[in-house]
């Protein structure tokens, strides 16, 4: 078991058949965020009482927001690097910078959030804040998910090592982190920036 | 041991490069729109793609979307995109 | 105190009442049979297994519960109907909306789609010569949030109320501004939960099929069934994400205050197009799995080789593609730009045409052939003749001009339970008939079955012919009565009639089950039906044992055991050596997980937030329980496979 790569772990008959379904699952996942989309880009301009986008987004914020998650997502793909090296401390290392960063997004947006609705931007406000919410709430969910399971994940890694077992397990959630990440870009562009022109 | 080394710094630097790109693509997207330099639809229209290149480069430099055999993930999205296009579509024309 | 207790119970209505003791009855009854006969451990082991076959035998049990209770709900409804003026029990009004709105969720959510799943359990495996599903966890996990968010459903109906907004649940009748009570926060949040079980068992069913097939069985070799069965996995996969959001939006205005689809701040057509992004593809999710089984039986009681295999398959996928792009036909009147129509009534129009390949295929099939007519040919041969006449009334609606006078009147109900009772619901009796005997090692009664399929097809066409003719007399549906000159009296009490005989054809179904259960004593053979058999499951022992196939199978064509057959070999050939053979460990996590969401969901539904939080906590706890168990299985030993197997074939 010691002498196995990391690569023949990833190629197991039951790690291929997982991350296969993981895929069936992104499939399912980019129809569930194509809805949201497009429920928010129906209702983008009823704004009724409430802000436009435009007078709501404050873009440096969400740059910042923005740089936070792009980078998680490449010491994701470092970590997953030195997972195939078989380095335990270094996939380890990384991971934790990136659920550290995938954190440290999850506040800011929970601050942008706050400043929202202390400015009368509630849930309630207008069907463009709902979706709005709805787009960006389900988003932040999933990060907040990913953060809780990668550290289960590591929790394992720190005890079992990299094995059959631990490996596909790390390199399924990396997609998954990914996934979040392209969905952020597609918000970023979609909601914040096209909302500002 | 030395030679995967050195593939592997290769490895690396192409990751860091990927990861320059974005956030590249990033900023500049967030510049256009901050100075609001290009006329509304011809910015639109550059910024999207500047977000379809990301997600490229994170489909294949991070996702491993092309795998061996099969092409099984590909078709997933491909389902799902479409899906998801249809959606969109017609929730705008409403 | 007990005064307390009593005084609420007297207050309650009398069908609560009613409904609360017969679920009381039942409930005693099973707990006193289970202890009797020492049952309890016996249970366990069924609601921990992960054994495909019994999963899927646990799907078509508890979905024909469901399918118990609505059916009973649509003898309430016809008895309602059943005169002009009438005033039957309590059915009137509110509680008539509550009646068909759960009869129509429950049949399509927690009937037509978890009976097909469990085929599907129950047969996919066997026919591509797999020892189990790819995901035998997931595949528990899918059984028990299915049976979660089914309860939750139907315990709607004695706590709190109904969905009342039928089964389409329009924005913004379903929100609270017009509904208020918990009603119509149960049918979000419990199908929510039952969705996403069937999402996983659709992954689960496309990676097994795409994973395990057995060596030689290639994409182009496999039955129809596991076909069928493939392509509707993915339309599941892609159509209930869609119903999740939709979903979550209706959950996010009823509990979260968004306006997104209220009538003066957003727009209630997002529901609509959201539902039927989902609601149409749902429509093939259910039909197309019956189709795959009518294509195995027809081949099978007909002696022939299937007509057309690979216009069949690419009909099957073409029908799928297409599922995704005609959804506006149900959304004709609501007054959409004319292009838009345009485009939606060419395509539902154009699917008509794979249909109609399969149709002619199937006819093709039985030319020439020495048919046997056994209960599972039978109900072939009505789904044929059924599904003819719901399709023609389908090119009607689908014709714009036309839907405008259908729209909303009986001609729909008429319509919608031709083609959904044509081919789901045939097409499952056909298959649990034909398949019985693999998953018990019994067969079926045959009288009895043919008492049950002339009573339930004939019933049928009682009820719901003349449901064309009250539709096109103008009679809308979901209303509760009509009045004395309309003319409608005679054609609403001779369909009543046909419910109840529907309902009879039912009963000797269950009588059949439990007579040959109960007095049957022969045990079948690998292949029962007088050797006809065609496909892999009919090389195996019925009931198989847990991992299916001692040695894999050799696959080298379509039908392998029709051609060995042809050879004048008994049997296939098994390939390859015994070996060791692991099987998944039984579990419990699942059934906990599925109690967990149950309680997160009451907790929702009544918004007591502390309640949904320790739900959610139960099922991330168990979560986390499975993510660090170490997942060893059991093996069996190449020895005790083998002697197994000897004793099997002789
Ligand atoms: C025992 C046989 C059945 C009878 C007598 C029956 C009767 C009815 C009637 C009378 C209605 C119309 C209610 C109204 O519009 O006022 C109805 C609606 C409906 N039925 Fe059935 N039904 C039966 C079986 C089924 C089955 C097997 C399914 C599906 C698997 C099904 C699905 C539906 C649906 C989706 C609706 C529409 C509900 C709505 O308007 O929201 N029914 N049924
Ligand atoms: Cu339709």
């Amino acid at each position: 078991m010691e002498t196995m790569s990391t690569q023949m772990h990833l190629n197991h008959k039951q790690a291929q058949m997982n991350i296969l379904a993981f895929w069936f699952l992104i499939g399912a996942e980019v129809v569930v965020f194509g809805c949201l989309f497009g429920i928010y880009l129906a209702v983008k301009s009823l704004t009724g009482q409430g802000p436009t986008p435009n007078e709501l987004f404050k873009l440096n914020e969400i740059m910042l927001s923005t740089v936070v998650l792009l980078t998680s997502s490449f010491t994701c793909a470092i970590a997953v690097y030195f997972l195939n090296l078989s380095k335990k401390l270094l996939t380890l290392l990384f991971f934790l910078i990136t659920i550290l960063l995938g954190l440290a997004f999850i506040g800011l947006e929970i601050r942008e959030f706050t400043l929202y609705v202390e400015e009368g931007a509630k849930i309630s406000t207008s069907a463009f804040l709902g979706a709005f919410y709805l787009l960006l709430g389900t988003h932040g969910f999933h990060v907040l998910f990913g953060v809780i399971w990668i550290s289960l994940l590591l929790v394992q890694l720190w005890l079992k090592g990299i094995n059959q077992e631990t490996a596909p397990k790390l390199f399924i959630a990396s997609l998954y982190w990914h996934f979040i990440d392209v969905i952020w870009v597609i918000i970023f562009t979609i909601v914040y920036l096209i909302g500002k022109v | 041991m030395k030679r995967l080394s050195k593939h592997t710094n290769k490895e690396i630097h192409k990751l860091f490069l990927s990861f320059l790109l974005m956030i590249l693509l990033t900023a500049l997207a967030f510049f256009l729109v901050l100075y609001q330099l290009i006329s509304p639809p011809f910015l639109i229209v550059l910024i999207t793609f500047f977000a379809l290149i990301q997600i490229v480069i994170q489909l294949d430099r991070f996702m491993d979307i092309r795998e061996k055999e099969g092409g099984y993930r590909l078709t997933s999205l491909i389902g799902g995109s479409f899906v998801a296009l249809l959606a969109i579509v017609f929730l705008i024309l409403l | 105190m007990m005064n307390v207790i009593l005084d609420y119970l007297l207050s309650l209505p009398s069908d609560i009442i009613f409904a609360d003791i017969s679920f009381t009855i039942m409930l005693i009854a099973t707990v006193y049979f289970l202890t009797k006969y020492a049952k309890w451990k016996w249970l366990w082991s069924w609601i921990t297994s992960t054994d495909h076959k019994k999963i899927g035998i646990m799907y078509l049990f508890v979905s024909f519960l469901f399918f118990i209770r609505a059916g009973i709900e649509a003898l309430l409804i016809r008895m309602q109907l059943a005169f002009p003026n009438n005033e039957f029990w309590v059915f009137q009004g509110e509680r008539f909306n509550q009646l068909t709105s759960t009869h129509g969720t429950v049949m399509i959510f927690l009937v037509a789609t978890p009976l097909l799943i469990g085929l599907m359990n129950v047969i996919v495996p066997l026919q591509i010569g797999a020892r189990d599903v790819a995901f035998p966890f997931m595949n528990s996990l899918s059984l028990w949030l299915f049976i979660s968010g089914g309860i939750l459903i139907n315990a709607s109906f004695v706590a709190g109320g109904s969905p009342n907004a039928g089964w389409t649940t329009y924005a913004p009748l379903a929100s609270k501004e017009f509904t208020p009570g918990p009603g119509n926060s149960y049918y979000p949040i419990g199908l929510q939960v039952a969705g996403l079980g069937t999402i996983m068992g659709g992954i689960n069913f496309i990676v097994t099929i795409i994973k395990m097939r057995a060596p030689g069985m290639r994409f182009m070799r496999m039955p129809l069934s596991t076909w069928s069965m493939f392509i509707t996995s993915i339309l599941i996969v892609y159509a209930f994400s869609a119903l999740a959001v939709a979903l979550l939006l209706l959950t996010f205005e009823r509990l979260f205050g968004t306006v997104i689809l209220s009538a003066s701040e957003g727009n209630p057509l997002i529901w609509q197009h959201l539902f039927w992004i989902f609601g149409h593809p749902e429509v093939y999710i259910i039909a197309l799995p019956a189709f795959g089984i009518f294509s195995d039986v027809i081949s099978v009681f007909s002696k022939r080789k299937l007509f057309g295999y690979p216009s069949m398959v690419f009909a099957i996928i073409l029908i799928g593609f297409l599922g995704f792009m005609v959804w506006v036909h149900h959304m004709f009147t609501v007054g959409l730009n004319t292009n838009i129509t345009i485009f939606f009534a060419l395509t539902t129009m154009l699917i008509a045409v794979p249909t109609g390949i399969k149709i002619f295929n199937w006819l093709f099939t039985m030319r020439g052939g020495r048919i046997r007519f056994d209960t599972p040919m039978l109900y072939a041969l009505g789904f044929i003749f059924t599904f003819v006449i719901g399709g023609v009334t389908g090119v009607m609606l689908g014709t714009v001009p036309a839907d405008y006078q259908y729209h909303d009147s009986y001609f729909v109900v008429a319509h919608l339970h031709y083609v959904i009772i044509g081919a789901t619901i045939f097409g499952v009796f056909s298959g649990v008939y034909y398949w019985w005997p693999k998953m018990f090692g019994k067969k079926l009664n045959e009288t009895l079955g043919k008492w049950n399929f002339w009573t339930f097809g004939i019933g049928f066409h009682i009820t719901f012919f003349p449901m064309h003719v009250m539709g096109l007399m103008g009679m809308p549906r979901r209303v509760f009565t009509y009045p004395e000159g309309d003319g409608l009296g005679f054609l609403n009490f001779i369909s009543t009639c046909g419910a109840f005989m529907m309902g009879i054809g039912v009963l000797f179904f269950m009588i059949n089950i439990y007579i040959t259960t109960r007095y049957t004593k022969k045990r079948v053979l690998n292949d029962p039906w007088f050797s006809r058999g065609r496909t892999l499951e009919w090389t195996i022992p019925s009931p198989p044992p847990a991992y299916n196939f001692a040695r894999l199978p050799e696959v080298k064509s379509r039908e392998p055991l029709w051609d060995a057959y042809e050879r004048g070999n008994k049997n296939i050939n098994f390939i390859g050596e015994y070996e060791d053979i692991h099987l998944p460990n039984s579990t419990s996590l699942p059934f906990f997980m599925g109690i967990g969401f149950l309680i997160a969901s009451f907790g929702f539904v009544f918004e007591i937030w502390p309640v949904a939080l320790s739900g959610m906590l139960i099922v991330f706890l168990m979560m986390s329980i499975r993510s660090f168990q170490q997942k060893n299985g059991i093996h069996l030993p190449k020895e005790k496979v083998r002697v197994q197997d000897m004793r099997g074939e002789d």
